[in-house]
């Protein structure tokens, strides 16, 4: 096994935190962090926010402003294309909703430096977590959680989760190659495919602080049943 | 299986090929419209052109692929025309979008490269000033 090792032992990290209209949140979360004092950057990708989230965000932190909503691929690409750019070893992604508590970074980083992953994912399911969310969800969590079982030979508990850590070697697959919708899971089936190593780790995170998901409902149903196609597509991807 | 048009037939659809294919032309001239396109989108004049000048050609097409009805062959001729269209939308479409997503992209972090140089500047400006 590999142990990831830095000069210094103190890799450069970013945190990536995508957001829409998060003009609540988002100035808490970064203070939140800063006073945390984990010696980490931080970039805001404001994916076409119509509120006042970029002004918010761009006292406190780097803040790219795209000109048109991407979705929350688009932005995490673009994040991790500034992360290639500014030369970090590692990013982190962190939604800017305040689901994911910045003092559960370390958990992250923790288990990277003791395992030999690219990907390391923080995952709601495997600790006893605050998480709660609806019976329909977890349903379909736990189908995409089979699927990928099922077609990749590997374990993952909580594949939908936007808490996660990349090293360089994952940074490059996903700046040339990061799917647009539904990010989380079908990005696990391409680094899979690409012969990279995924980990888990437990973590806490919070119910989503203001606003609303955008998967609820019939979305649910129509999530899992385009993740599970995908996920099959990428499978068969090789052989066509 | 005979199949033979009628004058009203012909001069219904001489009338709309004419005008069909003018407008076609004139906008693929203008490059509203690419020359494969237009080649593609001209065929719904084209396919109905050889019912007009040869009927015994499509009755003997008709026969061959086992259609009672020859213009079922018509038919089903402009919807493999219209499905490779639209294919050929779908790949330009996608192919515009991953683009729009690039700049987009590529915009947004441009800026913020600018802006980090900007203010970079700004406080050398104020420390050789202090």
């Amino acid at each position: 096994m590999t142990i990831h090792s830095f000069p210094q032992n103190s890799p450069r990290i970013l945190i990536i935190i995508p957001c829409y209209n998060e003009e609540a949140s988002i100035a808490g979360l970064l203070k939140q962090i800063q006073e945390m004092n984990l010696g980490y950057d931080t970039v805001v990708i404001d994916d076409g926010s119509v509120d006042r989230t970029h002004e918010m965000a761009s006292s406190l932190s780097p803040c790219i402003k795209l000109i048109a909503n991407l979705g929350i691929g688009g932005a995490i690409q673009t994040g991790i294309k500034y992360s290639i750019e500014n030369d970090y070893d590692l990013c982190i992604q962190v939604d800017g909703d305040g689901q994911h508590p910045p003092d559960q970074i370390r958990m992250l980083l923790e288990k990277y430096k003791a395992s030999s992953a690219n990907l390391m994912i923080g995952s709601r399911f495997m600790a006893d977590s605050r998480f709660r969310s609806t019976p329909m969800r977890r349903i379909g969590i736990q189908i995409i959680s089979k699927t990928i079982q099922w077609t990749y030979r590997q374990t993952i508990t909580d594949p939908t989760s936007g808490f996660r850590m990349m090293d360089r070697k994952a940074m490059r697959l996903f700046s040339t190659r990061y799917p647009l919708d539904y990010p989380e899971p079908i990005s696990l089936a391409i680094a899979f495919e690409e012969g990279l190593v995924v980990n888990e780790v437990p973590v806490l995170m919070e119910p989503r602080q203001k606003g609303i998901s955008s998967i609820t409902g019939f979305k649910t149903v129509s999530y899992m049943l385009r993740v599970v196609g995908y996920l099959f597509l990428i499978r068969i991807g090789r052989y066509v | 299986m005979e199949f033979q048009p009628t004058p009203q037939t012909i001069i219904f659809l001489s009338f709309f090929i004419v005008i069909y294919l003018f407008v076609l032309l004139r906008n693929t001239i203008k490059n509203t419209i690419d020359l494969y396109d237009f080649l593609l989108l001209s065929s719904v004049a084209i396919i109905p052109l050889f019912y007009i000048l040869t009927p015994e050609l499509v009755v003997f097409l008709a026969r061959l692929t086992g259609v009672s009805f020859s213009f079922l062959l018509l038919f089903g001729s402009l919807f493999v025309v219209t499905f490779i269209y639209l294919y050929r939308l779908n790949i330009k479409l996608t192919a515009q979008q991953k683009k729009i997503i690039l700049l987009t992209q590529e915009v947004g972090l441009l800026r913020q490269a600018l802006t980090q140089k900007t203010e970079g500047q700004e406080i050398k400006k104020r420390e050789s000033e202090s």
